[in-house]
């Protein structure tokens, strides 16, 4: 059984590689696009990780003063991750240069960083996600 | 295999383990984005729109 879904999880990983292949398309502003990828993968990985670390607290594994902490740390991404998708957005309608980006984008890459270490500490090892 | 293509594979089957974690629409949200090429403001601000708050999660 865990042979067949991991030759799906393959299946589906080689369909999504030749999906993009198909749909490449030369962007005209590389940095907006690849900040827009680079963005909503951060929110997967977040929504992944913070999802599942709630759902083991509504199980009842993990202490509320651990969990606090938790949501801590997760409000702490996600004002930085928003910061970072509202200067990229000003950035798109032409509002601000692209100086400013980076160090958004980094203070949010950090706060991903600490959220995830800690929840994976303290779940047991939640599986990595991008 | 080298690194760039081993980072292609590993983006593969992580968007694989979220189709199975987390449902079709986590993935072909992700896939979709990963495809968006010149995002407007609106595509922008629909991702923050998209984006659930950590308390959110609790309901």
């Amino acid at each position: 059984m865990r042979k067949w879904v991991r030759f799906s999880m393959l299946l589906l990983g080689m369909i999504f590689l030749v999906g993009c292949a198909i749909n490449a398309q030369a962007p005209k502003d590389p940095f907006l696009t690849g900040a827009y990828r680079s963005l909503s993968a951060m929110d997967t990985a977040y929504d992944v990780s913070w999802g599942g670390f709630v759902q083991l607290y509504k199980d009842g594994l993990v202490k509320e003063e651990t969990f606090q902490l938790g949501k801590k740390l997760a409000n702490d991404y996600f004002v930085k991750w928003t910061d970072a998708a509202i200067y990229l957005k000003k950035y798109s309608m032409g509002e601000v240069d692209q100086g400013g980006y980076d160090l958004l984008k980094g203070l949010a890459d950090e706060a991903l960083k600490a959220m995830k270490d800690y929840l994976k500490e303290k779940s047991g090892g939640l599986k990595p996600i991008i | 295999m080298d690194p760039v293509t081993a980072a292609w594979a590993y983006l593969g089957l992580s968007l694989a383990q979220i189709l199975v974690e987390k449902g079709p629409e986590a993935y072909f949200r992700i896939v979709n984005a990963m495809q968006t090429v010149d995002p407007t403001g609106e595509d922008i601000q629909k991702m923050i729109d998209m984006a659930k708050h950590p308390d959110s999660y609790l309901k």
